[in-house]
């Protein structure tokens, strides 16, 4: 009965989260102004999208964030958890400390900072030009406006997946470290013999929380570059974003918005299915 | 089991309890609304900051004195921090599908007479501009106060008037002095040959000639305005079926139709052959920068005017607003000059009609206009509620207050449109301001006329074509199929069927 004071809990995830995903589920299927009344055009939407010059681009933009996305958060983060785990006792809480700081700060003055470094004539830029080398305009130039956006954030360690990593290296069963310590087993042959596989758990959720989040953060792109130069940086979630919210286009953008949710389910599941624990 | 039972239904209770002071507070809070004074919740010019701002100064006074005269009417202004008019387009339908629109929202005429703006979101206010202005004495139409040449840029292809403007810009070519000694031009371009010269000299000198500032909507939005206009003057009859000031999406979607407005119409395609030829001489950049963006925006898209004050290019598009900005910069008010943008003659294509576009782009379409929402919009827009705000909307626009305010927010960078107002002699603007019949403006794709989608998706084509990945077969193709589809798409939203025309 305890259960019931979930209740008022329930009712307000429900209104605000479940009730609009389910809206907007439906929603794709109705092509709609905002404020004209919505006319049902079946998979009309679905069609368009799939179909419009955008989509090859943003499939393959969303398809490097995320697989640049997870390499940089396991290679950065895993390996700052791994430093971190070695250090010692005093030296190593100060550390972790000063990596965990950062994750406070609001996601704004990160790209804030970023803009002002990879701006026309931005640090990043002077610094080039002093040291002789070729400086593009990074977030202006199609070539590089997506590597920019990927350097966000450099080194990436000051992330919740740094904290999930450290808490399972502080974990691991104290009986195989001290028998690989009494093996005299070294620290690269430690971490990829032992510490890896033990912590697969930690890295599925990583590699999880890491994908869906280059999918949903598409908020540097959007103050950045808006999807630009041409569609050089665009992603479905901006996409998405833009169709209803600037282009009026709401339907059509709820359409984008499904097809995103299941192409992430996709990638859960596939991700869980590869990434599941095995008894050897 | 009894008291489980017992403690769920107080649960539930306690859950049901915490919603219903809510109710009841939303209950009374309408009925307070309904013997309360009425606010009028109006959008405030864009990027002009709060109603206490020194931009808004004027407009504060104003309110200040009207609300004093009116003791039952208090005015609500909202600050208005969107980028273009598609952003804040998209706002205020956003608002009015929940019917919560503010009563008065910031508008332009473009979108608004062109019907990319759902029809019913917004009133024609032409009965009242039909009445006297109570403030100005003596007056016997409120519509006689404005210039017979604006009225035509307010009305509706169906004759409403659901915009009222109050200010207008103009926009030129603003560039360095000393760039233009150091290159050895000696006077401002008149031509567009005499102008892809003086970028070739620029360059030539070391210096970086221009920037093509296409972050945002407006530079592009300027140059297709300016090259259509300039180009199918001699075939806008053929499809101009509104015969308004600027055409319309009903004009551009025949146009469309008719092959007029097409990449197939050599002289069409040749709007965007000129184009490319100022890639060569555009800041790399270029795609960081807008020319209407606030001066204080610290994201991309920047400033473009910065660039020309930094030293960083010698020429930036930008318009009359720029004239007070440039000079408060120390030191920088002697060492800039403007020019109208130059008159595309044969010297430059063999499509060349010699239309001189000065005032093309420029007009009414500053700062200093609002639409009036329907009561489907804003819910508290009840007839009586409208009859207020028009009356505050009188007040505003008597010619006196028109010019005070319109002068304080922009310091003379833009004009006040009524009849008499005063207007601030900024040095430069003068050479900006057309000097005879201004051709018939020909917007199609950039300017919201016929989508905001189409407009979005034709800023990252002009974009990627002036960043060299689209050539100019690629950006054609990509272009043409761009018009047909936005024509369609208007067409099915106005419920009109093109094949009649």
């Amino acid at each position: 009965m305890l259960g019931a004071l979930l209740l008022p809990s329930l009712l307000l995830i429900g209104v605000f989260t479940y009730y609009p995903a389910v809206r907007s589920l439906i929603g794709g299927f109705y092509a709609w102004n905002g404020f004209s009344p919505p006319t049902y055009v079946g998979l009309a939407q679905f069609r368009e999208y799939v179909q419009s010059p955008t989509f090859g681009p943003e499939v393959a933009h969303i398809a490097l964030l995320v697989v640049g996305t997870i390499a940089t958060t396991l290679v950065s983060q895993f390996t700052a958890a791994e430093v971190v785990t070695h250090l010692p006792s005093l030296a190593g809480r100060i550390v972790k400390y000063v990596l965990v700081l950062p994750i406070v700060f609001p996601p704004l003055v990160l790209i804030e900072v970023w803009d002002y470094l990879l701006e026309p004539s931005g640090l990043i830029d002077r610094i080039a030009v002093n040291l002789g080398l070729p400086h593009p305009a990074w977030l202006s130039n199609p070539d590089t406006a997506l590597i920019g956006i990927l350097l966000i954030g450099f080194p990436w360690i000051s992330n919740l997946g740094f904290l999930i990593f450290l808490g399972g290296l502080q974990n691991l069963p104290k009986d195989i470290t001290d028998a690989a310590r009494v093996d005299g087993t070294g620290v690269l042959q430690k971490t990829f013999r032992i510490d890896v596989p033990l912590l697969f758990p930690q890295f599925r959720v990583v590699i999880i929380l890491s994908g869906i989040y280059a999918v949903q953060n598409f908020i540097p792109i959007l103050l950045l570059t808006n999807g630009g130069p041409g569609t050089a940086t665009l992603v479905p979630g901006l996409d998405m974003y833009q169709s209803a919210f600037q282009n009026d286009q709401y339907g059509y953008g709820m359409a984008i918005g499904t097809l995103l949710f299941v192409a992430m389910l996709v990638f859960t599941l596939f991700t869980m299915r590869v990434l599941r624990p095995r008894t050897l | 089991m009894q008291r489980t039972t017992k403690r769920a239904r107080l649960a539930l209770l306690a859950s049901v309890g915490v919603c219903l002071p809510a109710i009841a507070i939303g209950t009374s809070a309408a009925t307070a609304a309904a013997s309360s004074p009425i606010v009028i919740r109006a959008v405030l010019p864009p990027n002009t900051g709060p109603i206490t701002a020194s931009d808004n100064a004027g407009l504060y006074q104003l309110t200040k004195e009207y609300e004093r005269a009116h003791p039952g009417v208090s005015v609500q202004w909202l600050p208005n921090n969107t980028a273009s008019i598609t952003q804040a387009n998209a706002t205020v339908e956003s608002q009015a599908a929940g019917g919560a629109a503010p009563d008065l929202v910031w508008e332009q005429y473009g979108p608004v007479t062109s019907g990319s703006i759902p029809a019913g979101l917004l009133q024609n206010i032409k009965p009242y501009l039909e009445k006297p202005n109570p403030y100005v004495p003596g007056n016997k139409r409120w519509l006689s106060l404005f210039p017979s040449s604006v009225i035509p840029y307010m009305t509706s292809p169906n004759g409403d008037i659901d915009i009222i403007l109050g200010s207008a810009v103009e926009t030129g070519m603003f560039y360095n002095k000393a760039d233009f000694a150091k290159a050895g031009i000696k006077s401002a371009p008149v031509t567009w040959a005499q102008f892809m010269t003086d970028l070739s000299k620029l360059k030539s000198a070391g210096i970086q000639p221009f920037v093509f500032a296409d972050g945002g909507l407006c530079n592009p939005s300027w140059f297709e305005r300016l090259a259509t206009s300039s180009l199918l003057a001699n075939e806008v009859a053929k499809f101009d079926v509104n015969h308004a000031q600027v055409t319309t999406g009903l004009d551009d979607a025949v146009g469309i139709k008719e092959g007029i407005i097409s990449m197939k119409n050599p002289r069409y395609a040749e709007v965007w052959k000129i184009l490319g030829q100022l890639r060569q001489y555009n800041y790399s950049g270029a795609a960081t920068y807008d020319a209407c963006t606030s001066q204080t925006s610290t994201t991309p898209p920047l400033d473009s005017q910065a660039l020309l004050s930094d030293g960083k290019v010698a020429i930036v598009w930008g318009g009359s607003w720029y004239i007070p900005n440039l000079n408060s910069i120390k030191g920088f008010a002697d060492k800039y000059g403007v020019f109208p943008e130059p008159t595309i003659t044969s010297a430059t294509t063999k499509y060349a009609l010699n239309t001189v576009t000065r005032g093309v782009i420029g007009g009414p379409n500053g700062n200093g206009q609002w639409g009036v929402t329907s009561e489907k919009a804003d819910h508290t827009m009840t007839p009586a509620k409208t009859a207020v705000v028009m009356n505050f909307l009188a007040w505003l626009f008597t010619p006196a207050h028109n010019g005070y305010w319109i002068n304080q927010s922009q310091k003379g960078g833009e004009i006040p449109i009524l009849k008499g107002a005063p207007v601030l002699n900024l040095p430069g603007l003068k050479s900006l301001l057309p000097t005879g019949k201004v051709p018939t403006v020909v917007d199609v794709v950039l300017d919201d006329v016929l989508t905001t989608a189409a407009t979005t998706s034709g800023l990252r084509l002009v974009q990627e074509y002036m960043d060299g990945s689209l050539s100019y077969s690629g950006f054609a193709s990509q272009w043409q199929s761009l018009l047909t589809s936005a024509a369609a798409a208007w067409a099915s939203a106005n419920h009109v069927n093109l094949s009649k025309y």
